[in-house]
């Protein structure tokens, strides 16, 4: 990963200058944007199953503990080996661990969010084995070295012209004048270089969308099949998923499964939505001989007892950054960690600490729209402003801003200097500018006038005017 | 060590909320109505998600449905891997078609699974993974068929879930599978290609 959260502005003008980032970017409206929209209009109890899945993420972190405890004893009955790890390291030393036990020299992985954030693909590759991404979009970046830019379309950054580039650059045990004309050759492409993959990896490592006490099952929720492949081909299975993935039985999950794919890809289900319960039974033909289950926390339960609860709630569906007017102008990579978009702007500073995040949430309009598609109803706006309330509180930001911020408050603590200060401000701002009635220059916003004028004031304050009209009314 | 001091700090943060897990929040009922209503819905989804669905008489036709309808979409008439026992037993030689018992290899091209139940609301069939029914049948090879009971299309997920408590309480085969069309991915420039690394199609034979 080479951007960082520290460097947001820097990796966000960048983004701005980089024309094919942009053109990628500019499919999202009309692609998985109108694809939720179609998708939510289709379900006329779609407003009452968001409120629900809701409560169903609220009651189950309430009583978190106890759900986790009955998973275990349920997936353990069911021949699954659950381990705990408590942060990154831990719970790569428990997958590097089962690995070296199963003599493992190669590893294939389905699309998980969690074993980026805890790195795991580094520390696995540093302890000599192979590991491969099989997720086609993160196959594409993991050959790239880069991160995911999106947490469900991990390549959304890239373009058809760019992924053929790489293709001919990686795989060059093929002809090099091979005809590489559309994405059907592309991927038909990666489907024959991931198939060996498939065949001959030791271990497969999947995340989990949810995991159900009830009955002990992981749940994966996938378009391409890799990681079916993955948990059914190797004889070893590796389930990694974090502890707020838990729901007590196979009804909530199912709800949540009815707003999962309609939020994230406006899909009503995806093409595979997958149970999976330990090890291959004695009469199965096929199936992994040992299935482990690794409950990672990595800074869940401090998040669980901190104002950031609601956070947690999160299925990992990426409408929020889908619908966010700052994403669709940046992209992820320039959030600089592996959760872009609104939920990384409140989950970075959460799991690394506000300070070297704090441009995140301040890069928000808080226009809302994340709010307003979020299927469990996570109050992103406001995390955000408690994130930016931190950051003031403890120091961080910019010396300008927080001395502006400061001056403000002062005079908005003092009404009788406020509106005196409002007075004066309106009125020098409007004499300033009669003639043109908008600025295109001031001393401190150069940045914004740049692209843009501002409107000037027009002479009276609202108060000013409140009081004229009050006057005018007859009672 | 881990364990518990994971379950430590969530009991701490759960120290203000109510000790007993409140009831069930029931979910609302799905809008899609049962029974004929049913079929046609779970036909009409399904193939809007690309799947062919294949009306069939009855098992014994089951056979010669396969070969019409691999004919009619150009697909070469190869063995079929298959391991239901009920399956096996067809005319298939009849029909001019070859099938293997087993889970699947590498180098088939056609493999056909049952499905104990199929969901009208999103055309969603569901496989449960067994000696009958290996998982590998339903991912390896390019071409899917799938056979189904007209009797086993339910409304909604509720029901399916219902029916999976019915046949196994708790204790769930290795793999449920549901599944609502082809592979596919949507991960080069945007547009959704079929068979990414599972089949490119997908037949539904309706019995």
């Amino acid at each position: 990963m080479t951007a960082s959260p520290a460097t947001f502005r820097e990796n966000a003008d960048a983004a701005l200058a980089n024309e094919r980032l942009q053109t990628a970017l500019a499919k999202l409206p009309g692609g998985l944007v109108a694809h939720r929209r179609a998708a939510v209009a289709a379900v006329p109890e779609f407003e009452t199953l968001r409120e629900e899945a809701r409560a169903i993420r609220d009651a189950t972190l309430d009583h978190l503990a106890a759900h986790l405890e009955a998973f275990e004893t349920k997936a353990t009955a069911m021949g699954s080996v659950v381990h705990w790890a408590a942060d990154a390291t831990g719970a790569r030393r428990v997958v590097t661990d089962i690995c070296r036990a199963a003599n493992a020299r190669r590893i294939v992985k389905g699309k998980s969010m969690v074993s980026e954030e805890i790195g795991l693909n580094a520390h696995l590759e540093a302890q000599g084995l192979e590991v491969i991404e099989s997720d086609l979009g993160e196959y594409i970046i993991q050959k790239r070295g880069e991160a995911p830019s999106h947490i469900i379309a991990p390549a959304i950054h890239l373009t058809e012209a760019d992924v053929e580039a790489d293709f001919r650059s990686y795989h060059m045990h093929l002809p090099a004048d091979r005809p590489l004309p559309n994405p059907e050759s592309l991927v038909s492409e990666a489907r024959g270089v991931l198939r060996e993959t498939f065949l001959t990896a030791d271990v497969g490592i999947t995340g989990a969308n949810f995991l159900v006490a009830e009955t002990g099952t992981s749940i994966i929720v996938t378009n391409e099949g890799n990681g079916d492949l993955s948990q059914t081909l190797p004889r070893i299975h590796i389930v990694v998923a974090t502890i707020d993935k838990v729901v007590p039985t196979l009804d909530e999950a199912m709800t949540l499964l009815r707003v999962l794919a309609r939020s994230a890809t406006g899909q009503d289900m995806t093409a595979y939505t997958t149970f999976a319960t330990g090890p291959r039974r004695a009469a199965d033909l096929d199936g992994p001989t040992e299935c482990h289950i690794v409950l990672v926390d990595n800074g869940r339960s401090d998040m669980l007892a901190s104002a950031m609860r609601d956070a947690l709630r999160c299925i990992r569906c990426g409408a929020c950054m889908n619908h966010c007017p700052v994403y669709n102008a940046i992209g992820g990579h320039a959030y600089g960690w592996v959760y872009p978009g609104p939920i990384g702007a409140v989950l970075t500073p959460a799991l690394l600490g506000i300070a070297g995040t704090s441009h995140l949430p301040s890069a928000s309009t808080f226009c809302g729209s994340c709010e307003a598609v979020c299927p469990v109803k996570i109050p992103l706006v406001s995390l955000m402003r408690t994130w930016r309330e931190r950051a003031h509180e403890q120091g961080t930001g910019s010396r300008t801003s927080r001395a502006l911020l400061s001056l403000w408050a002062y005079a908005a603590t003092r009404p009788a200097l406020y509106h005196l200060l409002a007075r004066f401000g309106v009125a020098f701002g409007g004499a300033l500018s009669r003639s043109k009635g908008r600025f295109s220059r001031l001393p401190i916003a150069r940045g914004w006038l740049r692209d843009r004028d501002i409107p000037a004031p027009q002479g009276r304050t609202f108060q000013q005017l409140w009081k004229e009209t009050e006057r005018g009314v007859p009672r | 060590m881990s364990r518990a001091a994971i379950l430590g700090r969530i009991r701490a943060a759960n120290t203000t909320t109510p000790t007993t897990p409140p009831a069930t929040p029931s979910a609302p009922p799905s809008l899609v109505s049962h029974g004929d209503g049913a079929i046609a819905r779970f036909r009409a989804a399904a193939a809007s998600k690309g799947m062919i669905v294949v009306d069939v008489k009855g098992p014994q036709m089951l056979p010669a449905s396969v070969a019409e309808a691999l004919s009619a979409a150009r697909i070469a008439h190869g063995e079929i891997r298959l391991n239901d026992a009920a399956l096996a037993d067809l005319p298939w030689a009849e029909a001019g078609l070859t099938i293997a018992r087993g889970a699947a290899t590498p180098q088939d091209t056609l493999a056909f699974s049952r499905a104990i139940a199929a969901v009208a609301e999103t055309g969603t069939l569901m496989l449960t993974s067994g000696v009958e029914n290996p998982t590998t049948l339903a991912f390896l090879p390019e071409t899917h068929l799938v056979a189904i009971d007209r009797t086993s299309v339910l409304g909604t997920f509720e029901d399916a879930t219902a029916l999976l408590r019915q046949m196994y309480g708790t204790q769930l085969p290795r793999l449920v599978n549901f599944i609502s069309g082809a592979s596919r991915t949507g991960d080069i420039g945007g547009r959704i290609v079929h068979g990414a690394h599972g089949p490119r199609q997908l037949f539904i034979f309706l019995i």
